[in-house]
């Protein structure tokens, strides 16, 4: 390993959170470099400790949002590497070419088990931004390198897709919950399959899902939209909406580190144990 | 045939929208019958659209110098000073639309390819896109043509997300109006908004090096095909009916973002090896216009040849290649050393022709010392004209009579509170936005401070490290517009000020889009002369940095809005303020914070409801006496609110329009935190419209009473009007409204009757 | 009273489509069709008076088409695909339909809510494969099928069978 880790960042054709998906890993004590789709050369050459493949559009959905880049040849890098267990996160769109690059849950090598399909909300079609709320499955903060610090609180964070349904097959409903990253839940922590509180009619209000080893992560929400505190909405409730108005009394809140973070810096945090 | 008869033959034949006289004016400038190839070149260039023959002589009465300005009106799009950080100095580049036309009847790609064309104004300065906002005014959603209007809603909304969230564009709001006056032309005004670091300004024409040594032209994008032909001369013509929508052009986010990056890269290539170069977008004309216009201001001629153009429809004419508008392309003007590597940027490295067929980047054209236009095809010159007539331009003074609206006022105001506030926030017009908001990325990019609906402009950190935050707010009250289209100009800056000022922010320029009906009818063109002085009016006494005049940097004007019957819409004017606050996070929004603080009332209310919500919903009537501008209370109040806000006093702040007193507090109220609802209490007894619903403009203000104790010297302006609760609620001794039962159907209503088709009562 | 369907394109060249077929280009040079065509299908179901409830409802609702745009047939009366340069092509079409659709459910609310005399519609992607002459239609329709159903990255494209029905509607002009 580097002695300062260094993050890949994938640009597809259409990619757009790519910067800022970026900054926060830099905000984060790492180095980051951003790769465009073809530069698969460049990326093996260089020798990432981990990968994120950031939101957006990769060929603007077309057919099915991430359907097509999981078919790009640096999907081929990415792939053996999360299966020699380097950290792999993908974002929103990232999390689209995950699941249908078949890298979650990953179950059987290669094969696609999952799928993030249209929201499905009674009377509304479409993209939807908003903000939501998570908790971190306990399995999860123990074996994912994205999620060793986020801890047993409740995290707000944007979503904004219009594909964003995790759906499994039926014989794989049971199964399903092992693989649970993150959940939807209520500003108290509570579940609830209704929208708003499950945005879409995610499956088991399936935020954001792992592989068995626990190194690849996708997840809809976007942390690098929430990394610093002044992203925060103003009627943020609970414990960070508190911490919000804190760090407003206090005079830091340019610098002050939001929910977000808390993901990129999990991630300095286990390459630091690793060391 | 005579050569006058050709030419009447011509327009005809052609659909051209130039008259006899300038198609005349055009043969005497090339001496012959003019080819296809100029006739198309010249009705775009001549049309409304590019040349402003109708408004230029109007226009001039804009203030548009400050000593912030870098750029004015004339380019494709305005620059300011912003901020200095980390050793550069980064400016704001800012530029404003219609598409309205297009739009009306094809929604979803009128309204997509309105950001398509906005965001490329702004790129081709160089700059990166960092917002844009939509001003929208629809047909009466539950009036006779309601389910068109509702339909044309809808299908803009998913134009603008499909299109904006692809580009990774974040959107900054804008607004969402509705009445009847747009129920044949609806209005789809876009901004667009960009910062450049100073020295990194890239201009729209071929520099002088060209004089020295051999520049060539670059077209760069999609190739060329035949859906945009005739689009420019689409938006200057009458909509007679809904068969006219082969000008309509087909927008590809994706693809315009692959380019975006693309040419990012090449420009900092540029730059980088100290090159000197001209980049300009193609737009209304094509490459036409493009390769005239870069060559026209560098004091140039060029020669195209359309042979080497890459299309995607076989044996396409020479002045449909040449004119059409297909979206999504450049012109990129470099010494010709050089191209080879620029070519390999767009083609190698980014595969655009792999991830568009057709696509990508070819030199068309190469720059001549002698000032002519010549375009070949085919072994054929098909256009040879001096440049400086396609850059000259015409102007009509267009005659104008005064249509004032008499005066009426209703002849019973009742006040019921409770009732009328629920009134108000259930109207289509006080409903709650968030349902459009909802299908709009405002966060990409990361570096979105405050959203649409958290106060009263969108606030964002553009610069990442540097603490400078721009506020960004449009404006345009057509009520206003219908009964005093002088004020309609003056309010349209004075809201979109107060609501930049209420966030904290100080102007710093402004942008116009004036929509109007046809200049060609005296009356109308009158209506839109009262509007252009009423912004001039308002932007000479609104600039709040020393004692120069609010800038106005970029803008557009768009006639020929009406119906097939002529009906002119509602006079609109629409402008936007863009805003910078030192230190963002001293920006405040409008949610109500602590009880016990005081809710102090900037501006004395006026009796003048005319065009008020309150008179529209509650008693059905639209009134006549609309709030006066008063240009230097205006100001005064803007900088008390600014100087609380620099104070760090003012806990929240929201400015009173739509809907008076009484909704701002609502809003405010409704936009506290869920787990810590706030209401307000009002001092006032009186059951007086004037007081609770009148719009004429000021602002609330929270403070803690300590502060407003300390306030040395109060101007007259000022006032308690009540102060916070913990109950959501807003209330006085004598009423109350508990929010709650409401908040659902508030937040909804939109969502229910637009999407939902929820309007069968 | 049986269920209509009508099929709707784009007047101009579709970019799904163009995109679809450029990667199967890519990465299916072996097996990839000659021509590749996508349609929105709708199926009203049960219309009460037959075409012209379906006729009303698709001029009332610029939704679902646009004549501007597009062009829309029944499916019975769609025979020619639009670009037919060799008439010994083998055409297959497959149906992709998501198992859970918003967009359904919302005009079916929409259209009951209305009374637009339909008890729903339901609302798939067609896509038309065509095949050079010289194929059997068993072994086009098995490339088809490869092509379609994506069950690993390196296999198939255009539906994800966990969220999505595939299925071959009759085929109508062999």
């Amino acid at each position: 390993m580097k002695s300062v880790p260094l993050v890949a960042v994938i640009q597809f054709p259409g990619s757009n959170c790519e910067y800022e998906t970026k900054r926060g890993i830099l905000n984060s004590g790492m180095d980051s470099c951003i790769y465009r789709w073809n530069q698969c050369r460049e990326l093996r050459d260089s020798q990432p400790d981990a990968y994120v493949l950031p939101g957006g559009f990769s060929f603007q959905d077309r057919v099915r949002a991430g359907a097509v880049a999981a078919k790009e040849r640096i999907m081929d890098l990415v792939f053996s590497e999360a299966a020699g267990g380097k950290p792999v996160l993908g974002i929103c769109n990232g999390a689209q070419i995950l699941v249908e690059s078949g890298m979650v849950p990953g179950w059987e090598r290669g094969r696609i088990e999952s799928a993030l399909a249209a929201n499905h909300i009674s009377g509304r079609s479409g993209y939807l931004s908003r903000w939501v709320f998570l908790h971190v499955a306990a399995k999860a903060q123990q074996i994912c390198p994205w999620l060793g610090k986020t801890g047993n609180g409740i995290i707000p964070l944007p979503i904004a897709h219009a594909e964003g349904r995790f759906v499994f097959s039926e014989e794989n409903r049971e199964r399903a919950s092992s693989s649970a990253a993150l959940k939807y839940c209520d500003e108290k922590g509570i579940e609830s399959s209704d929208y708003p509180v499950n945005p879409n009619g995610s499956f088991l209000n399936l935020a954001g899902i792992m592989n068995d080893r626990g190194n690849v992560l996708a997840m809809m929400p976007h942390p690098e939209r929430a990394f610093w505190m002044w992203q925060l909405p103003p009627w943020i409730p609970g414990e960070w909406g508190d911490r919000r108005d804190q760090s407003l009394r206090s005079g830091s809140h340019a610098d002050t580190k939001g929910p977000g973070s808390l993901f990129f810096m999990s991630l300095a945090d286990h390459f630091r144990g690793e060391r | 045939m005579s050569l006058s008869d050709e030419l009447k033959e011509a327009i005809r034949h052609r659909s051209l929208a130039m008259t006899l006289e300038e198609a005349e004016k055009l043969a005497g400038y090339v001496g012959r019958m003019p080819t296809p190839l100029e006739l198309h070149l010249f009705d775009t260039m001549w049309s409304e659209h590019c040349s402003y023959k109708s408004s230029r002589s109007v226009l001039k009465l804009l203030p548009t110098h400050a000593s912030s300005v870098v750029v004015g009106p004339g380019e494709d799009a305005g620059i300011v000073k912003f901020a200095d950080h980390d050793g550069f100095s980064w400016d704001l580049v800012v530029a404003h639309e219609s598409h309205n036309h297009p739009s009306q009847v094809l929604p979803v790609e009128g309204a997509a390819t309105g950001i398509g064309g906005i965001v490329r104004d702004v790129y081709c300065m160089g700059a990166r896109v960092t917002g844009s906002l939509d001003l929208l005014r629809f047909g009466d959603p539950l009036g006779n043509s309601g389910e068109k209007s509702r339909a044309i809603c809808r299908g803009v909304v998913e134009g603008i997300w499909k299109y904006g969230n692809a580009l990774g564009v974040p959107n900054l709001g804008g607004d969402t109006r509705f009445h009847e006056g747009y129920d044949d032309n609806c209005l789809v005004n876009v901004v667009s908004l960009g910062f450049v670091r100073h020295d990194r300004i890239v201009h729209s024409f071929v520099p002088a090096e060209a004089h020295e040594e051999q520049y060539v032209l670059i077209l760069v994008g999609k190739p060329t095909d035949d859906t945009g032909f005739g689009g420019a001369t689409f938006a200057s013509a009458d909509l007679k009916d809904e068969s006219e929508k082969g000008a309509v052009q087909v927008a590809d986010p994706f693809l315009k973002r692959v380019l975006s990056e693309a040419n990012l890269n090449v420009l900092d290539f540029l730059f980088d090896r100290g090159i000197k170069f001209g980049f300009k977008d193609l737009g209304a004309g094509g490459i036409a216009c493009v390769t005239s216009e870069l060559a026209a201001h560098g004091n140039l001629g060029i020669e195209v040849n359309l042979d080497l153009v890459p299309v995607s429809i076989p044996d396409l004419p020479s002045e449909v290649i040449a004119c059409a508008e297909t979206q999504e392309r450049y012109g990129l003007a470099v010494p010709e050393w050089i191209s080879a590597e620029v070519l390999e940027i767009y083609n190698e490295k980014y595969e655009m022709p792999r991830l568009f067929p057709g696509a990508g980047a070819t030199v068309i054209g190469t720059f001549t010392g002698e000032p002519f236009y010549r375009v070949l095809h085919r072994g054929k010159e098909v256009a040879n004209t001096p440049v400086e007539y396609i850059t000259e331009g015409i102007v009509y003074d267009r005659n104008w009579e005064p249509s004032p609206v008499p005066v009426i006022e209703p002849d019973s105001r009742p006040c019921h509170p409770p009732l009328d506030l629920k009134r108000m926030l259930l109207s289509v017009d006080g409903a709650s936005r968030s349902p459009v908001w909802s299908y709009y990325d405002s966060e990409v990019q990361g570096i979105t401070h405050f959203r649409p609906g958290e106060a009263d402009a969108c606030v964002i950190v553009p610069i990442p490290g540097c603490r400078a935050g721009l506020a960004v707010s449009g404006d345009g009250n057509p009520w206003i517009g219908e009964l005093d289209p002088f004020l309609a100009g003056a309010h349209a800056v004075g809201e979109a000020v107060r609501n930049v000022v209420a966030t904290g922010a100080t102007p710093i320029a402004a942008t116009d889009c004036l929509n109007y009906g046809n200049p060609e009818k005296a009356d109308v063109f009158w209506q839109f002369r009262q509007g252009v002085e009423g912004i001039a009016a308002a932007c000479m006494e609104l600039g709040l940095e020393g004692e120069e005049p609010l800038p106005i940097v970029s803008g557009n004007v768009s006639f020929y809005n009406q119906s097939s019957k002529g009906g002119a819409v509602p006079p609109s004017p629409i402008v936007a303020v863009f805003g910078r606050i030192d230190d963002f996070t001293k920006s405040t929004d409008i949610s109500l914070k602590e009880p016990g603080n005081l809710i102090i009332l900037v501006g004395d209310r006026k009796d003048e409801l005319g065009g008020s919500l309150y008179y529209r919903t509650c008693i059905g009537h639209r009134g006549g006496r609309v709030p006066a501008f008063r240009g230097k209370l205006e100001r005064e109040m803007a900088r008390f609110v600014l100087a609380c806000c620099e104070a760090g006093i003012s806990r929240s702040v929201h400015d009173i329009s739509d809907g008076g007193m009484i909704l701002a507090a609502a809003e405010m109220a409704i936009a506290s935190r869920p787990d810590a609802r706030r209401g307000i209490v009002f001092d006032t007894e009186m059951l007086d419209p004037v007081i609770l619903y009148s719009e004429t403009p000021g602002y609330l203000i929270e403070m803690s009473r300590e502060s407003w104790d300390a306030i040395e010297n109060k101007p007259e302006f000022l006032s308690v009007a009540g102060r916070v609760t913990d109950e959501f609620r807003i209330a006085s001794s004598r009423w109350k409204m508990d929010l709650l039962e409401i908040l659902e159907d508030h937040t909804s209503r939109l969502d229910r009757i637009i999407w939902r088709e929820e309007v069968t009562e | 009273m049986g269920n209509i369907s009508i099929i709707v394109r784009l007047k101009s060249p579709d970019p799904a489509a163009m995109t679809a077929m450029s990667t199967f280009r890519r990465i299916y040079p072996e097996t990839c069709p000659d021509s590749l065509e996508r349609y929105d299908y709708w199926c009203f179901l049960n219309p009460c008076l037959g075409r012209e409830t379906v006729s009303g409802i698709v001029s009332r609702y610029h939704d679902i088409v646009n004549p501007n745009k597009q062009t829309w047939s029944f499916i019975d009366e769609f025979s020619k695909p639009v670009d037919r340069s060799d008439d010994r092509m083998v055409w297959i079409d497959v149906r992709v339909t998501d198992r859970v659709d918003s967009v359904s459910e919302n005009w079916t609310a929409i259209l009951r809510r209305n009374r637009c005399e339909v008890e729903g519609v339901l609302c798939s992607v067609l896509w038309r494969f065509g095949f050079a002459s010289g194929i059997s239609f068993d072994n086009a329709r098995n490339r088809v099928l490869d092509l379609t159903v994506s069950t690993r990255r390196d296999h198939g494209l255009l539906a994800n069978p966990v969220s999505q029905k595939i299925d071959l509607p009759a085929p109508l002009l062999i």
